[in-house]
């Protein structure tokens, strides 16, 4: 968990750095920031749930809660 | 920098990443839910699968020099576009990490024994985020340059175990056919296959944009013909059974026909072969989810998004899911449908809507027209 988010404030500070090195809008910078964010929260929040949960469980709960399991 | 990607590269890249994927990791699947209907069902499949490609072909040439991205807000509006869009982006990475995680788990399962997963995955995310960054023509150079040693490779490992099959068995593949055997692999290929269609997200990069389908029917037909020289010898070396339960079926068959000889040398080759198209795979995919981010963001340039994007399929790949096996019962069942909105139904919705604002503006800017001499 830690490890990931110092990945990404590395990440996020090159980027930044490299843009304003180039001359990009601060307008743009702060897009790629936020998104940047999003996907450090993201993350963080898989990683942490790694052994309780992941988008595949939930893919198999769905076919199987709301189909029936028929399909 | 646009219009520069030739119909070579993109046969190259989409038969490598087809015929790479299919052999690699999705051999044991095909084998378990068709046993010897698997070739005609690989055949049919891919087929179909190329068809479900021709409405983001369609549409894509509509526009040859826009990006779907783009203009897709003006065909059917752009909240709907908006979710569509985020759909696809979504799928891309989650296709990234699913590779990933596969390539990964077969070097921890077989070679790399005791290294830490997260060093396999960083090792290979530094290299895809360094091909994304260089860019569609770095990434499909690559393929060009693989291409053709990797398809001879392919093309003959078969023939060199061709003394350890059981050539009585070739019969079964024709007497054991079963059309109800054959639905799972025909729904499974066909997703494989019609990720071909993801090209429609790149098409302003394309050099003859028109004859890209001719180019995808190749790429198809090549794919297939490496695929099922690989299934035959599989299915008459270990049977339908013990096929289906082997992880990676082509790694075993290159290791079973060794009988004392040089062959058991092939094993490393490989892996070169595996890893080398896997690699260009997700940064294809990566390459597309990228640039989609960053033309829905309004920020032109994709570099600056790599990163982060990498590092999340890269820690993404990790928790993906606990078990291998989890993968591939999620390839089998929910994974088709999946890939089958994004490839299929999204394109064919704005294609359809599309047909009907033209005819609705044809129909009205025809009728003045029309009623000019009656008066």
């Amino acid at each position: 968990m830690v490890y990931i988010g110092i990945l990404y404030v590395l990440i996020m500070l090159a980027d930044w750095l490299m843009q304003k090195k180039e001359g990009v809008q601060l307008k743009k910078r702060i897009t790629v920031l936020v998104v940047s964010i999003c996907f450090f929260v993201i993350s963080e929040v898989t990683f942490k749930l790694k052994d309780q949960w992941n988008f595949i469980m939930m893919m198999e709960y769905l076919r199987k809660s709301m189909l029936g399991g028929s399909f | 920098m646009l219009k520069n990607i030739t119909t070579n590269q993109i046969f190259a890249l989409f038969s490598l990443q087809t015929f790479t994927t299919v052999i690699a990791f999705y051999t044991g699947m095909l084998l378990g839910g068709s046993k010897y209907s698997t070739p005609v069902a690989v055949v049919v499949g891919a087929l179909l699968g190329l068809l479900l490609c021709y409405p983001a072909y369609k549409l894509a040439s509509s526009r040859p020099n826009e990006f779907f991205v783009e203009f897709g807000g003006k065909v059917v509006g752009r909240p709907l576009h908006i979710l569509f869009v985020l759909y696809i982006v979504i799928l891309h990475l989650f296709l990234a990490a699913l590779n990933l995680r596969e390539l990964a788990d077969f070097l921890l399962s077989e070679y790399l024994i005791g290294t830490p997963g997260w060093a396999v995955i960083a090792i290979f995310g530094v290299c895809v985020a360094y091909a994304v960054r260089c860019g569609i023509l770095t990434i499909f150079r690559t393929a060009e340059g693989f291409f053709l040693i990797f398809a001879a490779a392919f093309f003959f490992i078969p023939f060199i175990g061709f003394q350890e099959m059981e050539l009585d068995m070739f019969s079964a593949l024709i007497n054991h056919l079963s059309a109800r055997d054959m639905v799972a692999s025909i729904l499974d290929t066909m997703a494989i296959f019609g990720e071909m269609a993801f090209l429609f997200l790149l098409f302003p990069y394309l050099e003859m944009p028109k004859k890209v389908f001719r180019t995808l029917f190749g790429a198809t037909l090549t794919s297939l013909l490496l695929i099922v020289l690989h299934l035959i010898p599989i299915l008459l070396t270990f049977g339908p059974n013990l096929g289906a339960n082997l992880v990676y079926p082509d790694m075993e068959l290159v290791r079973f026909i060794r009988v004392g000889s040089f062959i058991e040398t092939m094993d490393p080759i490989l892996i070169i072969l595996w890893l080398t198209s896997i690699f260009v795979k997700i940064a294809f995919v990566v390459f597309t989810a990228v640039l989609c981010i960053a033309q829905l963001t309004g920020v032109k340039d994709h570099k600056p998004f790599t990163l982060p994007v990498v590092a999340f399929v890269s820690i993404y790949a990790m928790s993906i899911a606990r078990t291998p096996p989890e993968i591939i019962s999620f390839l089998s069942w929910e994974g088709a449908p999946m890939f089958f909105f994004a490839e299929f139904l999204i394109p064919s919705f704005y294609w359809l809507v599309a047909a009907i604002r033209k005819k609705a503006s044809g129909s009205k800017t025809a009728k003045p027209a029309g009623s000019t001499p009656t008066g």
